[in-house]
């Protein structure tokens, strides 16, 4: 009986190992895919402004207008969405201006022109400003204009009828220990896990800890030595986790990544005698993994993996080759 | 529980009707959609003019039989006679048929309804039990038909090879039943087939881009079946591709002779040139940007379209960003197989697959080759004579790899349906959702294929050749002797002309038609000069004004007139078409600077014709007189010889072009005689001969003078005719001794490759009928 009700429990060695790949995943999703500074936090913003639409091309000094209330107080940033756009080869200095105020304010709290030039292949741009200590529930308008002739290639807003705002807080109310760190500590996650984006790249970091807690559950129901090797242990285990972790986090390893992984691939499948199909079930995960990195373009990560994809092919169907060969030998045998 | 064998049954009998009709349904839509796409305008222009489906006669007269020459350059030597059945074909096809538009819509459906009939014959050959699977076959070849890879590669710009869409699966098709039965007749079936489709297999770098991986994958054969089949396949294959082999000589004698001269002007010398080897590694380090993963999801580069700014590029934007996921299921079903087929497949089907499996591996890294260290090796296959061919192998490769990808993942929906046969569901599912995919994959059909001009935002392909251009054609017919070249103004960076549409600013753009509408050649961009230095000093003398080296290089060119195009759209104009500022220094300073006088204009003004400053001859001599007699073929009369003269003939220098000495006196009458005064030169009417026995003649009779053959102007031919040396060495009816002791001679000017051509013709008929004779004695 006292056998059986250890057996319900994981190990505290799981519970530790758990623990510490979630406080990984949060912490690697804040500091490495946030594409903020971690003490400014972020939400969601609809563009109160009602006819937006026809301005979203800035080129002719066309004027964009944007309008909306302040989530917190500190308001330094906004984000926009853009378009595709390329830098001329025959770049003359063109600039783009934008200026935020209060609404109903006459005058501009903020001006600034950019160069063009630093749109140059961007999905988003940060516009920062001087922090509004008093920003909380207020409404804001901001303005963009380019004074670009080019009625094709110029800079395009992807999504005017929503932007992202952002509060910058100061180190004394994050470090205070307070409500306010409490406060700001839930803020970050709401303002962080409301943008799409940040959940998807945050899922990437994730998937460490779903590969473990899936192991353990589904370690029994997994026809692991039908689908791998008959005498399937926790050696095989073991290797299958380092060769995941190397997939995953392939920029830790200061060693040739590709080479790293398929000498360990190689070096498993001739120690352990791995079958064609693990093989040809890692290429698949890598794809899925190339896919989930679309959204981000990562390209040095998507050419790592777009050769581990091929390697892998490639030898899963030479082990094809030898296990149909000896197929045949068995058959002629009998 | 309900058999379900017995349901499958039941299916089977709606599939007895469900599939002709699917079949009829996607037949019916391939042939509306050039109507749905084009809107009544013809489909045309660029690498191959695409004019010969809509003017099939006209292209046979102008440019066809003798045809050594690419279209608006000068000549490459290269034979084109791979076109003549196709043509021929079409041209009686265009009496029945007579609306140009049913001509040239009927050549964009025609590929891909060919190909959705052989694709799925040729399946239906490596599937054992296929009477159970034609669902899935059916399903395979819509993939194949409709992959955005095809779409994107093959029909943005149709060339010649959409051709091979249809004739590799069914020339696979022809050979497996061959292999399987040993009936000779499916040999003579695949003779039919590719002789008239030739001018497809004449782009071998798309039939390689099939045949290598396959070839490839041949080498697992050694592991997987026993030598007795090894050595029976490989007799079968011998046998059924000898016959093809030597049925295509008509064209494939010159195309091999071509490769084998060492002409600086053929068209391997060009292609293995060291040039040519250094942009192979360049050009693959460029554009092999792209993964294997878009591939495997049946798209095209996504990064090569972004990389270099495709029309892709904004389909990708907006539609397969967005969708590439659905496509997913692709991936799915390949992996399902791959993990199944030891269950399912029988052991034949089971080595097929695999060779399958390894064709695939290979076709994908050729079409991807941005494999890490792969792309290194792919860059030293560069030194492999011949394969520079391939520098783009985002394109050569793409044809060969969508075959191979669909072959494979037809035999994956054969084993996912053996394997699940049980789950009902599940297999349904992903049936459905494979079709789903397809079906969406083709959405933006219309924004692939009628896609703006590259570099252009409102310019389209699609156009109705004005009633002004063909009337002005006719016109430059009567006006100009073929025996001239053109410059055809605005000149460009490549090889193409324009013409614009009579209502709208669409365009054709492509290789000049001038040789097509008059057969006169002419020379319309950068390209013409065929990567000769010209290139570079012509436009940079258009750009500095310098009028001397312009008129020069037309002189040493015969370029005697020049073709004014006044309307193209100010769009086009600054499109990758031209260079700009080489464009804007045409103008009317630069025509009256490199022209004489005018010499007719269009009906609205559109077009004019001048002619050049200072004229020259395509021969010219001393007290020479000549006669075309066919586009291969000169009759020269020189009198008054007294000592050594030059014989100049500005065509591209070709060690091919021949002088033979004919007895006098011949039947040399000069009609409707012009003379060059400055050239002393006299040219006569032209015959305009098809064939003459004594051609023949020349492929035993020894030319004259051969070895004084040299290249004049480092581009034309040139020999030294020697009196003494005739005297010397032949007959006195071979020459007319003159009162002043000078000589009168005859002498017969011939591109002797043409005479190959009419070997290769006899081979071509010798193998045909050795075949129908074992035919008919196998019968007996």
């Amino acid at each position: 009986m006292k056998a059986n009700i250890k057996k319900k429990y994981p190990s505290k060695v799981t519970i530790v190992v758990v623990l510490i790949l979630i406080l990984f995943w949060t912490a690697s999703s804040f500091l490495l895919f946030d594409k903020v500074s971690f003490s400014v936090v972020t939400y969601q913003t609809k563009n109160n402004y009602k006819s937006y639409e026809n301005s979203t091309e800035l080129f002719d000094d066309k004027i964009f207008i944007g309008e909306f209330n302040a989530h917190d107080n500190n308001l330094g940033l906004i984000i926009l969405s853009l378009g595709e756009y390329k830098k001329p080869k025959n770049y003359n200095g063109e600039i783009l201006k934008f200026r935020l105020r209060e609404k109903g304010s006459d005058e501009w709290n903020f001006e600034q022109n950019y160069k063009l030039d630093l749109f140059d292949s961007q999905s988003s741009f940060m516009f920062g400003i001087p922090a509004v200590s008093d920003s909380k529930n207020k409404s804001y308008q901001f303005e963009l204009s380019s004074n670009v002739e080019d009625n094709i290639n110029h800079v395009k807003l992807r999504d005017p009828g929503l932007f992202i705002t952002g509060y910058q807080y100061p180190k004394s109310e994050i470090l205070g220990g307070d409500i306010n760190s409490a406060k700001f500590a839930y803020s970050k996650l709401v303002g962080s896990f409301t943008d799409p984006k940040f959940t998807i790249s945050a899922l990437l970091y994730l998937i460490p800890f779903i590969f473990v807690f899936g192991i353990y559950l589904l370690i029994k129901r997994i026809p692991l030595k039908k689908l791998l090797n008959k005498n399937f242990n926790r050696d095989h285990l073991k290797m299958l986790f380092l060769i995941t972790l190397i997939i995953l986090f392939p920029n830790y390893f200061y060693f040739d990544f590709t080479f790293l992984v398929i000498t360990l691939w190689i070096g498993a499948f001739i120690i352990y005698k791995f079958k064609s199909n693990a093989s040809f079930i890692l290429s698949l995960v890598l794809i899925l993994l190339w896919l989930s990195t679309i959204p981000f373009g990562l390209q040095s990560l998507q050419l790592k993996y777009n050769v581990l994809v091929y390697s892998f092919l490639a030898f899963g169907v030479f082990q094809l080759l030898l296990e149909e060969k000896d197929y045949e030998k068995k058959k002629n045998k009998k | 529980m309900r058999n379900y064998y017995h349901t499958l049954s039941e299916k089977f009998k709606i599939h007895k009707h469900l599939l002709p009709f699917s079949n009829c349904l996607i037949i019916l839509f391939l042939i509306i959609l050039p109507y749905f796409l084009f809107q009544g305008k013809l489909f045309i222009g660029g690498d191959d003019t695409r004019l010969f489906y809509a003017y099939p006669k006209e292209y046979l007269i102008n440019t066809q039989f003798f045809s050594w020459t690419n279209l608006s350059s000068f000549g490459w030597n290269f034979s084109y006679q791979s076109f003549l059945p196709f043509v021929s074909l079409w041209t009686i096809l265009s009496e029945i048929i007579k609306s140009k538009i049913v001509l040239g819509y009927l050549s964009i459906s025609l590929p891909l309804i060919l190909g959705l009939i052989f694709f799925q014959k040729f399946i239906r050959e490596l599937i054992i039990d296929k009477e159970k699977h034609e669902p899935e076959i059916l399903l395979g070849s819509s993939f194949y038909i409709f992959s955005p890879i095809i779409l994107y590669n093959h029909f943005v710009n149709p060339l010649i090879p959409i051709w091979l869409i249809g004739l590799i699966p069914a020339l696979c098709y022809y050979f497996l039943k061959f292999v399987k039965t040993g009936n000779l007749l499916d040999i003579l079936k695949g003779i039919i087939l590719t002789s008239i489709f030739s001018f497809g297999s004449h782009n071998s770098p798309w039939v390689g881009g099939f045949f290598i991986p396959i070839t490839a994958s041949l080498i697992t054969c050694l592991f997987l079946f026993k030598k007795e089949s090894i050595l029976q396949f490989f007799k079968k294959f011998f046998i059924f591709f000898g016959f093809i082999f030597f049925s295509q000589f008509f064209w494939l004698l010159g195309f091999l002779l071509a490769f084998l001269s060492s002409s600086s002007n053929s068209f391997t010398s060009n292609v293995v040139s060291e040039a040519f080897s250094t942009d192979f590694a360049r050009t693959i380090l460029a554009t092999s940007t792209g993964t294997i993963i878009y591939p495997l999801l049946n798209l095209f580069h996504r990064q090569i379209a972004f990389d270099y700014g495709l029309s892709l590029k904004e389909i990708y934007q907006i539609f397969y960003d967005k969708t590439y996921f659905l496509n997913f299921i692709f991936i799915i079903v390949l992996f399902l197989g791959i993990l199944n087929f030891r269950k399912t497949l029988l052991p034949l089907e089971r080595k097929i697959y695999l060779v399958l499996l390894v064709a695939f591996l290979v076709s994908l890294y050729l079409f991807t080759v941005n494999i890490g260290p792969l792309k290194a090796l792919f860059i030293e296959f560069g030194y492999i004579p011949g394969f520079v061919i391939f520098r783009n192998a985002y394109d050569k490769f793409a044809l060969g790899y969508t075959i191979i990808y669909s072959l494979l993942i037809t035999y994956c929906l054969v084993i996912i349906k053996k394997r699940y046969l049980k789950m009902n569901k599940v297999y349904l599912t992903l049936i459905s959702l494979f079709l789903l995919a397809t079906l969406i994959n083709i959405l933006p059909i219309k924004k692939i294929m009628v896609s703006p001009l590259q570099t252009t935002e409102n310019i389209y392909k699609n156009i109705t050749i004005p009633q002004e251009y063909l009337e002005f054609m006719k016109e430059v017919k009567g006006k100009i002797v073929s025996t001239n070249n053109v410059l055809s103004v605005p000149y460009g960076i490549s090889l193409y002309s324009v013409i614009k549409d009579e209502e709208s600013n669409n365009v054709y753009a492509g290789l000049s038609p001038l040789i097509i509408f008059t057969g006169v050649n002419d020379i319309s961009g950068g390209l013409s000069f065929n990567y000769a230095p010209e290139a570079s000093r012509f436009e940079d003398a258009i750009i500095n004004k310098n009028y001397d080296v312009i008129n020069n290089i037309l002189f040493t060119r015969n370029i005697n007139y020049v073709f004014v195009t006044k309307n193209v759209p100010d769009e086009v104009k600054k499109s990758y078409l031209f260079n700009l500022e080489a464009l804007k220094a045409q103008n009317e300073d630069f025509i009256s600077n490199i022209t004489d006088k005018k010499i007719i204009t269009s009906a609205k003004g559109n077009y004019e014709l001048y002619s050049t400053k200072e004229r020259n001859s395509l021969i010219s001599g001393d007290n020479l007189t000549f006669k075309k007699i066919s586009r291969v073929k000169y009759k020269i009369l020189i009198k008054n010889i007294k000592d050594k003269q030059e014989i100049l003939f500005n065509d591209s220098y070709h060690p091919g072009w021949s002088l033979y000495l004919v007895p006098m006196p011949d039947s040399f009458n000069c009609q409707k005689p012009n003379n060059i005064a400055d050239l002393k030169t006299t040219e006569c009417r032209q015959e305009n001969a098809f064939f003459e026995i004594e051609d023949l003649s020349f492929i035993w009779e020894d030319p004259v003078f051969e070895e004084s053959q040299t290249v004049n102007n480092q581009f034309s031919n040139k020999w030294i005719i020697d009196p003494d040396w005739i005297r010397k060495n032949f007959d006195k009816k071979y020459y007319k001794v003159n009162k002043d002791g000078s000589m009168d001679l005859e002498l017969v000017l011939y591109f002797k490759p043409q005479a190959y051509f009419y070997i290769g013709v006899a081979i071509s008929i010798i193998t045909v009928g050795v075949l129908i004779i074992l035919i008919y004695l196998k019968r007996k």
